[in-house]
């Protein structure tokens, strides 16, 4: 349903995944191109050549890019004790998963982006329920937070807009919605949290939150239908 | 086919990794029935995805860190490349009618203590390693009632098996309800089945019937 008529033309977008997204006016131009070109490809292709060949070259590439990333990410959400150093053992346990897990890494599920994500969310759940754990801890993080979806076979899959396209999309939300996501996904905050420190109320909060995920057309079925402008 | 949803606001706390681990147990459970959910939690992680790759301020990583992880990937043995099997103590038969959470946390289902609340309702409290949220197995006898209760904060509730129903609509296996304070509700089991539930509060519940007022100084939240 969601499928073809969200993929964007994204054709000139071809290049390093370093390249700065140009073209955010044409993101609203849709097509029904097939197999669009996705510039996180270039880190799937590196995921898959770590876990097929090992390549540790490849694997260099993906930490250049992504390491600092994971550690601005682990800073973004302090806990108590916070040092740099803690960060820093963040970014070898997510890296370390990066090597070991890159065989369950599926680009049809996702894209290297997301996936990554996903690992590193897990680790600093991870290190923030360490303070609990003189509780016996009956559930993994894994348990909780399920990263590689078994569930659902490819076939299955309902797609998903491109990461890339999301991504770019994310510079178009008004600054008062993306300042809401990014408490909620890169601080790691609840709404209630996030209300609380940009002085809104809880309503509000949600709603804006509601009003982004509707803007960069992420909202699955007939969820897409029932925000209110 | 399952009804009720958690909003999107939920899904996305949860897929940010912001909401309670309690509550997000509660997802979990529900996305273990819920396929659209599943689609819609993958949409979000690739806005966290986006989020990290675009939004996140880098921060300059300590000057061996790589060496340190190739070293230490030199220094183990080859990874495991599936999943270390569940707790032996889990019971095969709870394995095979239970989210697999859900089974994991009950372990062995004779060491349960249930607590009869009224003469149709029994809860017991899951052991769960958090220190926020109340999580619990409510059983309702096939056409009981529950007493009338308002909200002190969130209650998550899924069902695990059979119905139940409050004046808002018939909840059945995999459905969401999310209760909030004001929200006053008398659920009660469909005649056919007892219904079996899993839920998540952050806060006691509070009875509003005659009944209930006399018992409510008595309702306290344990999480554990």
């Amino acid at each position: 349903m969601l499928a073809s008529s969200l993929r964007s033309n994204n054709v000139s977008s071809i290049g390093s995944p370093c390249d700065t997204h140009e073209q955010k006016t044409k993101q609203r131009e849709r097509s029904m191109t097939p197999e669009p070109t996705n510039r996180d490809d270039n880190w799937s292709l590196l995921l898959q050549r770590v876990a097929n060949q090992q390549d540790r070259k490849a694997f260099a590439e993906l930490f250049e890019h992504f390491a600092p990333l994971i550690k601005g990410f682990c800073l973004a959400k302090p806990v108590s004790n916070q040092s740099s150093s803690l960060a820093d053992e963040l970014v070898q346990e997510v890296m370390i998963k990066v090597w070991q897990k890159a065989g369950t890494f599926d680009p049809r599920k996702a894209s290297a982006s997301t996936w990554i994500y996903t690992l590193a969310r897990n680790c600093r759940i991870d290190l923030l329920r360490r303070g609990n754990r003189h509780v016996a801890q009956p559930l993994e993080t894994d348990d909780i937070w399920d990263t590689e979806d078994e569930a659902t076979p490819v076939t299955h899959l309902q797609r998903i807009r491109d990461a890339d396209v999301i991504k770019a999309a994310c510079s178009t939300l008004p600054p008062e919605q993306l300042k809401v996501i990014n408490k909620v996904f890169v601080e790691g905050k609840t709404h209630v949290e996030a209300a609380q420190e940009l002085s809104l109320p809880l309503g509000t909060v949600k709603s804006r939150v509601r009003l982004a995920l509707k803007k960069l057309e992420i909202l699955v079925g007939n969820r897409a239908n029932r925000v209110q402008q | 086919m399952i009804q009720h949803h958690p909003d999107s606001t939920l899904l996305a706390e949860y897929a940010a990794g912001s909401m309670s681990v309690g509550q997000s147990m509660g997802i979990a459970v529900h996305l273990h029935f819920c396929e659209q959910c599943r689609a819609q939690v993958r949409a979000l992680n690739q806005l966290g995805g986006a989020m990290l790759d675009t939004q996140t301020p880098p921060a300059t990583v300590e000057a061996n860190a790589l060496d340190k992880i190739f070293n230490r990937i030199d220094g183990e043995a080859p990874p495991p490349v599936s999943k270390p099997a569940p707790a032996a103590s889990t019971s095969p038969r709870l394995k095979k009618t239970m989210p697999p959470l859900v089974a994991k946390l009950i372990g062995n289902p004779a060491e349960l203590k249930w607590q009869r609340l009224s003469p149709s309702m029994k809860m017991t409290n899951l052991a769960t390693g958090q220190s926020r949220c109340q999580v619990s197995l409510i059983k309702i006898a096939a056409g009981g009632r529950v007493l009338e209760h308002d909200h002190n904060g969130n209650e998550f509730t899924i069902v695990l098996k059979g119905a139940f129903s409050d004046h808002h609509g018939v909840y059945q296996a995999g459905d969401f309800l999310h209760n909030q304070p004001g929200e006053v509700h008398t659920p009660s089991a469909t005649a056919d089945t007892d219904c079996l539930c899993f839920t998540v509060l952050d806060a006691p519940l509070k009875f509003t019937g005659l009944l209930g007022r006399l018992i409510n100084p008595f309702v306290r939240l344990s999480p554990s």
